[in-house]
């Protein structure tokens, strides 16, 4: 899995390209820990490139959710398609997690 | 009948993987479909990993088959502790409801992905074998 990190004024923008599974949830957690140490608060996760989650990863989006919330932060969702909407929606993840059609959407809610 | 067999660790998903995709690679079946596939292997391994080899090593040995054109069905087994992932919790997690929900969140994607499910224990093994319909 790719990730590419953009530090902007309202948020920090993280884009995932490819997979997110067992192999790969232990560092996007760690990159995403790093962030938070950072001081971003409020992390908007671009998912536009991501084809695949398994349970590995949402076991980390939780992980993070779980670090922001301690620090009043915010974690936001855009660009959900295919399995990984599907993954999503039987999870119950998109009831607890934020989601948006968009980056910008996204942005505009913070 | 095609398998593969290899220790059950994180590094060998990704050969597991690549084994079933070149399996199914000309059964014609569409994208979502073959996520399915990959996310079913990928959540019984980890729990094979996870629960029947908690610290010791061993194998786990996946077999990939076409049942009546229209099925794909795995058999995948072990030779750990006993673990029948369709009785058996994660361990529980600490704190909220969801996050409870959450440990055994594996089993529960594949409950909801395959049409049919069957564990026995039997000469030392866990075998699994599950069955899904193939969407095309």
């Amino acid at each position: 899995m790719e990730i590419e990190k953009k530090r902007e004024q309202e948020a920090a923008v993280v884009s995932l390209k490819g997979r997110m599974d067992a192999v790969s949830s232990p560092e996007f957690e760690k990159e995403m820990a790093a962030l938070i140490a950072e001081g971003n608060n409020a992390l908007i996760l671009d998912f536009a490139a991501l084809d695949y989650i398994s349970s590995s990863g949402l076991r980390s989006i939780l992980t993070i959710t779980k670090k922001l919330k301690e620090k009043d932060g915010k974690l936001l969702i855009a660009g959900l398609k295919g399995m990984v909407k599907e993954v999503f929606e039987i999870s119950g993840f998109r009831s607890i997690i934020p989601i948006f059609e968009s980056v910008e959407s996204a942005r505009s809610q913070i | 009948m095609d398998n593969l067999r290899l220790p059950a660790k994180l590094e060998s998903l990704e050969t597991f993987r690549s084994f079933v995709l070149q399996t199914i690679k000309d059964w014609h079946i569409t994208q979502e479909m073959v996520s399915r596939i990959e996310l079913v292997l990928e959540e019984v391994l980890t729990n094979i990993i996870n629960y029947a080899y908690p610290t010791q090593e061993g194998d786990v040995e996946v077999k990939c088959t076409r049942l009546n054109k229209d099925k794909l069905c795995f058999v995948i087994q072990d030779w750990g502790h006993p673990f029948n992932p369709l009785t058996e919790n994660s361990p529980n997690l600490s704190g909220d409801l969801f996050e409870r929900r959450i440990g055994g969140l594996g089993i529960f994607l594949i409950r909801k992905m395959v049409d049919e499910l069957d564990y026995r224990h039997e000469e030392g093994k866990n075998i699994l074998k599950l069955c899904m319909k193939i969407k095309k």
